[in-house]
């Protein structure tokens, strides 16, 4: 019992990371994903990586798993057949999907609408009502026409099944009635009810996240079992913990009753990581980059917290589940650029995927992309093979980048210049969403970049938004799965409370506060945490009487039965408003929700500090080359990461090559290595 | 004659990568913008059903970007100062669609106005307009049925400067909230307006602040340009030259009896100008649904309609305004003349939009658009509560997308962008009422080798004693298929009083008296089909059936698919059921309007219906 492991799931590979408790060596591994069959590819990865780190399955202690099994599931519409128990009369709930048409006018001569997860042939209605907002039965449950239902959906074939009632966020006892009836009638499907999985008011976004559940649950069971099998073959003892969309960690027992809070397990542990090392370095304020082939993940924590939403988004579908507040934008090394009618450059979000790739990998590709714009600057230099494996076809890179060069009567260094400027463009986008527009101002934070292409157009990224220092940390290729070994165990408790401190004071909001902190105890207990590892935080979902906004205020629980009583609560919400929106109202505080967080701490890694040494990095330079950077061609050193040391400085321009990425720094920046193995960039001086 | 060429047309001297910076940051300003109102809102119909519309422009007041034209220029012709006297921190507010040509066409859609300086120089505009809950007026919600002058409509404020240098005028303000039914959520929605359009201001200055104000403006320049040499080349591609096309089609009523209404359009090119002819379109109406059709957004509306069908990555601006000319006949229904009342303008809005898709689809080899559900369909519930609390709910509903090309068109979805459903949760929570059916009209779609979009029906129950207005249209009138493709079912409204009574009303009514226990059926219309329907896919059919979205009957007689008994298609019937009615049609129509009567007819038909309505409730 000496190792730790975290492990990634992703569409391609698999990223594996083995911790060592004794000696606080970090051993990282990748291995081919296996989508058919998702738990062969990942008990293969644990099984390389322990034998890398010398250890085996049977000694690891804890098992942190992160995967896309349910992201992918969900775009590429691979998931179960789910029936759908809902309110007669709202039977096309689904199909309705609240009328939304895409932007700008005549949108909807475009839009595609995928079917419903759950297809109206699986979708009965069933009597019985409970009124709002008082939540009283007004129509009894027909129970016989319940029994009827659920044999014929069994009978039709469904594996799953979603129970949504209408206004069941006020009172559940409807929903769990029928969930008694379908144990009793069809004792082998899975069944989820919605005030359990969102116990929210809004009836579409309820229905379809509990649906998104049920339609993830049966693969999700099924490959997790199938790991736990593998596992025992192997005589681990570990305790398995799974990454949920929010960063947090929960059960494999949790995660097959809740798989919907999966669906961006993948992006978030980069996330967390980045916080985490951070935080370390005293840097508590960060914007994060995740920037990989197709796509680019940006976040912003603060305060070491990532800042998380209720609103997940996986393609079309827009549900209620909490999640690390990722925002994805279709910018990768793959995406490929265009010029369009009007005579604009488009980069992206259309991407060469893996195959045929970029253009300078040789395996057909013609079109041009960002990637082939690095090379054609010089910043993939001549050394580095493409993952490793690959050597890199410059000349078609650059003939790609010409086609653009032609339409724009530039040079090919211009047109390539432009598509590095245009993808760094749209990932400035993506991060204002996330910040600026949040009230946040950039210039207070720091960033980390990561993710295969993240450290090739941070140090740009970082000019455009003036957010230093700029972080590269080590390995940046598998942050994901580094991020999962800093999490801890944790879930929320939440439920709609739409009152005004007109008809509530603190005392009330306490006692609601205390009962959600219940819950959560109990949670924890379940998921094998000490009581005395427990944690809690507490929010207040805020806004004025019927906006639609709703902030999440921190409460201090205690103070809530003070003087005070709301007034705290009022007045960072009234300032945080101020600050985003530039006003306030005369209207009085709604608290839409209360939520308590509840958290049970684990140590799945240490982060060493080493010893700085001499700033000379000579000894890690192993090559030169001409690389361009805006107008000008400067002779650039190349340096191997793996032979840099905490202490060595640099200036810019340089270029670092590591196994999974290659970090760019620019004509008058400077980096450090810091003493946790960190790229540190800052802007030269008199800059 | 054509229009003279724009000054801004010719070399820019700006970086072209700088051009697509600026370019995609307004355009991610003027989502950021949608998305402050929304969120801070507090009327249920800005917050839930994105009901708001915001624009950003150069300083000669130019869209350079957003989607509904800018009429700045009118609204400062019509305020009492000069662009000089414009301060930074200045907001212009208006309601009075009189006041801006009709960029807000109805009294509730309040606008905000902007001047956004940069180093004390006007570097442009940004607006924004949203729909207020009520403005006052003789109904809640303002947007009466029956009103024979726009001073029945509600608080209009010409164009004044509702900020000062930054400093609201919380008079000024208090005196408007005064005369609606609802003060704070006036309040508060017109700061959330003035609050989207500060949002606006702080990008263009970061712009400025990155690459200098000079290459900010010869950048706005630049898009208008860019813009308009798009349209140049897709007017070139698209619409041939020297034929004239005309459609013609009807809204149904003006809420007072008087129907049908005629539009009329004409299209034609002459060289880098496209003519836009309204001329044959019917006199204004004595009711509410005159609608006063801004030039310019007309042009924005063609623009976006060619965009949108053949190149959906160009840029909506004022770029092409000079390259179509169009001709708006004063005193007819789409150029009312002041006070006429324009509360329910909304079906004359969308049918503008149904009557320049189907001359498009007319003059556009290969492209061809059906009609839609005519209108955006509302519905206001007010009363007083037995606790004595005021309450008045005012939602917005959805019908049929019309089939498109190569797609079948959405059930229950609405033809304007980014709305969306009020949930019937948050309905009965805030409400006295409950929501006991909210469905798919099966079979309300047109027939077609794609199918017309299906009405929906919703189903309220009052728990209340109060008044319910609202306004339909498509109740008389059908919405057109196209290329042999089927006309949709139209619309119908029911009400089941608490006794079991029922009563058919007309589609448009208001102030109708109900009492707790009363039920509402609103039923709205279907969207036209595309294409022969008995060329549709029998598989496709079939399922349809099975979701429950056809009958069986329909799929039979509308597609000629016949089903077994397990419901599967039944290859040897359907064949002969399509060979017979194949026999048995007279062709296939380029439009088919439905089983119309003549105009007297229907004009008669019209007129009995309101009065027969009228005499039940007086």
């Amino acid at each position: 019992m000496t190792h730790n492991l975290g492990v990634d799931v992703g569409g391609t590979f698999t990223d594996v990371i083995v911790f060592d408790e004794t000696t606080h060596e970090i051993t990282i591994d990748k291995v081919l994903s296996t989508p058919s069959n998702p738990s062969e590819g990942v008990v293969h990865g644990i099984e390389e990586a322990t034998a890398k780190a010398n250890t085996s399955v049977s000694e690891l202690d804890l098992l942190f798993h992160g995967t896309t099994v349910v992201t992918n599931m969900l775009l590429e519409e691979t998931g179960a057949r789910v029936g759908l128990i809902t309110t007669a009369g709202h039977e096309d709930i689904l199909h309705l999907a609240r009328a939304w048409t895409p932007g700008p006018l005549y949108g909807w001569m475009d839009m595609e609408k995928p079917d419903p997860l759950a297809d109206l042939v699986d979708t009965r209605g069933i009597a019985g009502t409970i009124s709002s907002p008082d939540g009283n039965e007004t129509e009894s449950l027909d129970e016989e026409e319940i029994r009827d239902a659920v044999k014929e959906l069994e009978a039709a074939g469904v594996e799953s099944l979603t129970v949504a009632l209408l206004n069941a966020y006020l009172n559940p006892e409807h929903e769990e009635r029928v969930r008694e009836i379908i144990a009793e009638e069809a004792p082998e499907l899975p069944v989820s009810i919605s005030s359990e999985i969102v116990p929210e008011y809004g009836e579409y976004e309820r229905t379809l996240t509990t649906v998104i559940n049920d339609y993830a649950r049966p693969t999700v069971i099924e490959y997790l079992e199938d790991l736990d099998d593998s596992l025992a073959d192997g005589d681990s003892t570990a305790t398995m913990n799974v990454v949920r969309s929010d960063g947090g960690l929960m059960s494999s027992k949790a995660a097959k009753e809740r798989p919907v809070e999966l669906a961006l397990s993948g992006p978030s542990g980069g996330v967390v990581g980045a916080a985490t090392i951070a935080s370390k370095k005293g840097v508590p304020d960060v914007l994060t980059l995740d920037m990989g082939g197709t796509s680019t993940d940006v976040s912003l924590v603060e305060d070491g917290t990532p800042e998380t939403t209720r609103q997940t988004k996986v393609g079309y579908r827009e549900f209620k589940s909490r999640s690390v507040d990722v925002n994805t934008v279709g910018a990768g090394g793959g995406s490929i650029a265009r010029v369009q009618l009007s005579g604009s450059l488009q980069v992206g979000p259309e991407s060469s995927g893996a195959d045929p790739g970029p253009a300078c990998y040789g395996l057909g590709g013609d079109e041009p992309t960002v990637t082939d714009a690095n090379v054609v600057l010089g910043r993939i230099p001549p050394s580095v093979q493409l993952g490793g494996r690959m050597e890199l076809d410059r000349e078609a890179a650059h003939d790609a980048v010409a086609t653009v060069a032609d339409e724009r009567g530039t040079s090919v260094e211009e047109a390539a210049q432009a598509i590095l400027d245009i993808v760094n463009e749209n990932m400035h986008s993506a991060l204002r969403v996330v910040s600026v527009e949040q009230g946040y101002d950039p210039r207070e934070f720091g960033l980390v970049a990561f993710g295969g292409a993240g450290p090739m157009h941070a140090n740009a990224l970082a000019d455009i938004m003036d957010a230093y220092p700029l972080i590269i940390p080590p390995g940046p290729g598998v942050m994901s799965a580094f991020g999962f070994l800093t999490s801890d165990i944790q879930n929320e408790f939440s439920e709609t409370y739409l009152e005004t401190e007109e008809d509530v004071d603190g005392g009330d909001v306490y006692e609601k506060l205390r009962d959600l902190e219940a819950e959560a105890t109990d949670w924890l207990v379940s998921e094998g945490v000490d009581e005395t590892d427990h944690e809690f935080e507490y929010f207040a979902e805020c806004r004025y009487f019927r906006q639609d906004i709703q902030m999440s205020i921190p409460v201090t629980i205690e103070n809530l039965r003070g003087e005070t009583g709301l007034a705290e609560i009022k007045g960072d919400f009234e300032s945080r408003h101020d600050r985003q929106f530039g006003f306030s109202l005369d209207a009085p505080l709604e608290i839409a929700n209360l939520r308590v967080i509840g958290k049970g701490t684990l140590q799945g890694v240490t982060i060493e500090e080493q010893e700085l040494t001499d700033a000379d990095p000579s000894a890690a330079e192993i090559d030169d080359n001409d690389v361009y950077f805006s107008g000008d061609t400067y002779e650039t050193p190349i340096y191997d990461r793996t032979e840099l040391r905490p202490g060595n400085e640099i200036d810019g321009p340089a270029i670092v090559t590591d196994d999974d990425s290659t970090v760019v720094l620019q004509p008058d920046h400077s980096a450090t290595i810091d003493r946790y193995g960190n790229i540190e960039i800052n802007r030269g001086e008199g800059q | 004659m054509s229009n003279s060429t724009p000054a801004f047309v010719g070399e820019h001297d700006v970086d072209q990568t700088t051009l697509d910076i600026i370019e995609s940051t307004l355009s991610n300003t003027r989502e950021e913008m949608d998305r402050v109102v929304e969120t801070t809102a507090i009327s249920p119909v800005i917050r839930e059903q994105s009901d708001q519309f915001p624009l950003i422009a150069d300083a000669e007041g130019r869209m350079v970007m957003g989607q509904f034209g800018s009429a700045i220029d009118t609204i400062l012709e019509n305020s009492p100062f000069e662009r000089e006297d414009l301060e930074d921190g200045d907001v212009i507010a208006t309601n009075d669609p009189y006041m801006c040509a009709g960029a807000v066409s109805h009294t509730p859609d309040m606008l905000l106005l902007r001047p956004i300086f940069y180093e004390d120089d006007l570097v442009g505009f940004s607006s924004q307009w949203g729909n207020l809950m009520d403005v006052g007026g003789k109904t809640p919600g303002s947007m009466p049925v029956q009103a024979s002058t726009i001073f029945e409509e509600g608080m209009r404020l010409p164009p004044v400067k509702l900020y000062k240098q930054g400093e609201i005028d919380s008079e000024l303000l208090r005196s408007f909230a005064h005369n609606t039914r609802l003060p704070e959520h006036a309040e508060a929605d017109i700061k959330a307006l003035a609050a989207g359009t500060k949002a606006a201001e702080t990008r263009v200055h970061e712009l400025c602040d990155r690459f200098g104000k000079e290459t900010y403006v010869e950048a706005c320049d630049a898009i208008l340009d860019r813009t308009r040499d798009g349209m140049v080349d897709l007017i070139h591609e698209f619409i041939p030259e020297g034929e004239r096309y005309t459609f013609e089609d009807y809204v149904d009523d003006d809420g007072m009896g008087n129907g049908p209404i005629k539009l009329h359009l004409e299209i034609y090119r002459e060289g880098e100008t496209v003519y836009l002819d309204w001329t044959g379109t019917d006199e204004q109406v004595p009711g509410t649904v005159n609608f006063l059709l801004n030039e310019k957004m007309f042009k924005m509306f063609t623009g976006v309609f060619l965009i949108m069908a053949f190149d959906p990555l160009l840029t909506f601006n004022d770029g092409y305004y000079d390259l179509f000319e169009v001709t708006l006949p004063e005193g007819s229904v789409i150029q009312p003349e002041f006070p006429a009342p324009l509360g329910n303008r909304l079906p004359l809005m969308a049918r503008q939009f149904d009557v320049l898709q189907a001359t498009f689809s007319k003059l556009i080899d290969g492209f061809s658009v059906a009609g839609s559900y005519g209108t955006s369909p509302n519905l206001v519930y007010a009363g007083t509560d037995s606790d004595g609390n005021e309450f008045q709910m005012l939602e917005i509903l959805y019908g049929g997308i019309p089939a498109r090309p190569g797609g079948d068109g959405l059930d229950g979805h609405s033809w304007w962008p980014l709305f969306r459903t009020v949930p019937a949760e948050y309905q009965e929570a805030y409400y006295p009422l409950t929501i006991d059916e909210y469905s798919t009209r099966a079979d309300t779609g047109g027939a077609g080798e794609f199918r017309g979009g299906h009405g929906i029906t919703k189903v309220y129950t009052f728990e209340e004693d109060g008044a319910i207005t609202f306004q339909d249209d498509r109740a008389h009138t059908y919405p057109w298929g196209v290329d042999g493709g089927k006309h949709a079912q139209t619309s119908e409204k029911k009400l089941i009083r608490a006794d079991g009574t029922e009563a058919e009303l007309p589609s448009k009514v208001e102030n109708v008296v109900v009492a707790a226990g009363d039920k509402l059926v609103f039923s709205t219309a279907g969207g036209g089909g595309l294409g022969d329907p008995l060329e549709r896919e029998a598989a496709v059919v079939a399922e349809e059936v099975e979701r429950g979205l056809l009958t069986e009957t329909a799929a039979r007689s509308d597609f000629g698919v016949v089903l077994t008994e397990d419901g599967t298609v039944d290859e040897a019937a359907t064949d002969d059921q399509r060979d017979e009615i194949r026999a048995n049609r007279d062709g296939l129509q380029k439009f088919d309007y439905g089983p119309l009567p003549d105009d007297e007819t229907l004009e008669a038909r019209i007129a009995d219906e309101r009065r027969a309505f009228e005499n039940r409730n007086n």
